[in-house]
């Protein structure tokens, strides 16, 4: 079994978006399950996420969405994913996402969708069934 | 035998009973008798409603000459949109804490951050969480057909004061005397930056423009509110009841200390501070949470402050629900949690609330939660009698402990603050967020670990089907965009450009020199400048504030 040493996950807010609960949780609890964590800060657009997770070599980028803006915003940075040759990297959303939406997230190829108050350690699990790696103790 | 026997028999202690702590983690017994409060000292802790320290509550009168003050904060797509849910809702009973028909309404997220709709870097953010308000003209339309007079208006503000600019205006333009204009500026760039992040300028430029703000009301709009410290925020994001209320607090002490440095007198300026908590469901932490606010500020403002009139003592604060409580799993059940969490807002003396709507998991809210929300208040007020009687639990051997204890733990933080050198000065460092980021990695891992139950969350969640089909409220922002550009570009072409330039060379010169900037801002609003326009020569002047979460060492 391939198992890698850490994962590395981007935490992503776009835009306007400044709910940061959701993001700040998840910033502690990965970091407290072992994984590396790359948080650019608030104000982010698609390009500039999406060049962070190709410079940095993510496993994944979460991207945390609460004003309406998450269907927007994965459809750009799947794009641009796509264009950059980094189709490579899952893209996985969370936040305030009403379950309607789910389907149309998946067939834009986003990899999974968290809906509001999902427990982290459901997240910690995801990651870690998707990367192989052996929970931390 | 049954627990309950196991106790009475004497066989079992109660430090074997599983400990119970608030949800600020102070420790609670099973039962309190007259020994808990035997010391109190009923004039000089409590007294009566209306008598310092007002733990009690600050109107002898209670909720009797008037209920508490009711409306949701409000706003999204275009002007006339929010203008159409502001009547709806007025219909239901919108009211000030004076009785006033009243409403409050947000503004969009690029209005907040000083972008016009047209910018095509923020346009997918245009008429989300409230309208745009580009100019004057856009506040005209969003309450077109609501008198300025006899109306308390609720009015988003941060700093600088952008719609206070064009509210005041529109009463100059109409001739309604800016003395007759009654309301208060909500939104809280200092504090608020910490939770719902809106911020644009740096803390000490914000301390500046709300200070300057504050000179313009006590002059000019003597009616009005010129300051709402904003816990209600910071809560949300993460930290406890204690904090909430101590931050809160140093922040006011910080504003305080602004104004009076501009040569503001402390007794123009302390009724028309006021603040803006959070109800959460620790339903008894929540009341003595209340009762010690009212109470920590009063003395505040008497011994530090030495403000001398009585109604300068009193904390007026109003409560919102927490949105934050509310799970997307069982939805419906939120009303039931709202409704708790506003009975204790009313048994803790609140002089406004906005109870929360049940779908704010999924987006704003519908005319419909929006309508329910509201109108459970007034079942609240109307059919069960608990607002007949002030402060109906003073005495309780437990509220009045609890009370005590809140009371030492928020001075105890205020009392740190003050010695790091201030609120600024702990928001600057980075204090106030990692206190509140590790307050809310705790919660989160009391969550998932099953130490606290969250219904529906960690337990009792929705069955596969089960998942109550709920309206989503959907926005537009493509629509808005098209029909606030086509406006700004009618704006543009119709206005006296030469005038808007003059005004934004005088609003320069006042930010630079150290003027005063608010009357700029309304000779600005009937010159019909834009929002970027006159952010932008702010954003020159004192440059952007980029911080605002400060990520964990």
């Amino acid at each position: 079994m391939k198992t890698k040493k850490k994962a590395r996950i981007l935490l992503a807010k776009a835009g306007l978006d400044t709910h940061v609960r959701g993001i700040s949780i998840l910033m502690v609890r990965l970091r407290d399950a072992g994984m590396e964590i790359i948080y650019p800060g608030l104000f982010q657009t698609p390009e500039s996420i999406v060049l962070a997770a190709i410079q940095e070599n993510v496993d994944f980028i979460f991207l945390s969405s609460h004003l309406a803006g998450h269907l927007a915003l994965s459809e750009k940075i799947m794009e641009l994913l796509k264009e950059k040759g980094a189709d490579n990297i899952p893209l996985v959303v969370g936040g305030v996402v009403p379950p309607q939406d789910v389907p149309d997230l998946k067939a834009l190829g986003v990899k999974e969708v968290f809906p509001p108050h999902t427990l982290p350690s459901k997240v910690i699990e995801f990651i870690n069934a998707e990367l192989k790696l052996e929970p931390k103790v | 035998m049954d627990k309950c026997e196991t106790l009475d028999s004497g066989n079992v202690s109660e430090e074997k009973i599983k400990p119970r702590n608030t949800a600020s983690g102070i420790p609670v017994k099973i039962v309190y008798t007259p020994e808990d409060i035997k010391d109190l000292d009923y004039t000089k802790e409590l007294n009566d409603p209306g008598k310092y320290p007002f733990t009690r509550g600050l109107y002898a009168s209670g909720y009797r000459e008037f209920a508490w003050g009711q409306r949701p904060v409000l706003g999204y797509g275009l002007p006339e949109d929010t203008n159409k849910r502001i009547k709806y809702l007025l219909k239901y009973g919108m009211v000030s804490p004076g009785g006033l028909p009243s409403y409050s309404i947000t503004m969009d997220m690029p209005t907040a951050f000083g972008y016009d709709s047209d910018d095509p870097r923020i346009a997918q953010w245009v008429g989300l969480s409230g309208p745009p308000c580009n100019s004057i003209k856009d506040m005209e339309a969003t309450i077109e057909g609501i008198p300025l007079e006899g109306v308390y208006a609720g009015i988003l503000g941060y700093a600088p004061p952008w719609r206070l600019a064009h509210y005041v205006a529109m009463a100059d333009n109409r001739g309604v005397p800016r003395a007759k204009l009654t309301g208060a500026i909500l939104g809280d760039s200092l504090h608020g930056r910490i939770g719902d992040g809106v911020h644009v300028f740096p803390p000490r430029a914000c301390l500046r423009l709300i200070a300057d703000t504050m000179k313009f009301i006590v002059e000019q709009v003597p009616n009005f509110r010129a300051c709402d410290i904003q816990g209600y925020s910071s809560r949300e994001a993460g930290c406890n009841a204690i904090q909430e209320v101590a931050f809160c607090i140093s922040d006011a002490i910080e504003v305080i200390n602004a104004c009076l440095a501009i040569g503001l007198d402390i007794d123009a300026i302390a009724s028309r501070i006021t603040f803006f908590f959070a109800g959460y469901s620790d339903f008894f932490e929540e009341i003595a949470k209340f009762r010690a606010a009212r109470k920590v500020w009063a003395q505040v403002m008497s011994q530090r402050f030495k403000a001398k009139k009585s109604g300068n003592l009193r904390m007026r604060f109003m409560v919102k629900t927490s949105a934050s409580t509310l799970p997307a799993q069982h939805p419906l059940l939120n009303i039931a949690r709202s409704n708790l969490q506003a009975v204790s807002a009313i048994l803790g003396g609140a002089n406004a609330l906005f109870i929360t709507a049940f779908d704010e998991s999924y987006g704003s809210p519908t005319e419909q939660s929006a309508r329910i929300a509201l109108l459970s208040g007034k079942v609240l007020e109307h059919e069960t009698g608990i607002a007949d009687v002030t402060d109906p639990l003073g005495g309780s051997y437990y509220v009045e402990h609890l009370t005590r204890e809140m009371e030492k733990a928020i001075w105890a933080y205020i009392e740190k603050i003050d010695a790091m050198g201030g609120y600024v000065t702990a928001l600057e460092n980075g204090y106030l967020q990692r206190e509140i980021e590790l307050a809310n990695a705790q919660y989160s891992h009391d969550i998932d670990s099953g130490k606290k139950i969250w219904v529906g969350v960690n337990k009792y969640q929705p069955e596969k089907g089960e998942e109550y089909p709920v309206e989503v409220f959907r926005q537009d922002p493509v629509r808005v965009v098209k029909v606030m550009t086509n406006r700004l570009q009618r704006l543009r072409a119709e206005r006296d450009n030469g005038r808007v330039k003059e005004v934004l060379a005088k609003l320069k010169e006042a930010s630079l020199s150290g003027g005063h900037i608010v009357p700029i801002m309304v000779e600005a609003s009937k010159a019909y400048c834009t929002v970027a326009e006159v952010y932008g020569v702010f954003k020159k002047v004192w440059g952007v504030d980029d911080q605002c979460l400060i990520p964990l060492q």
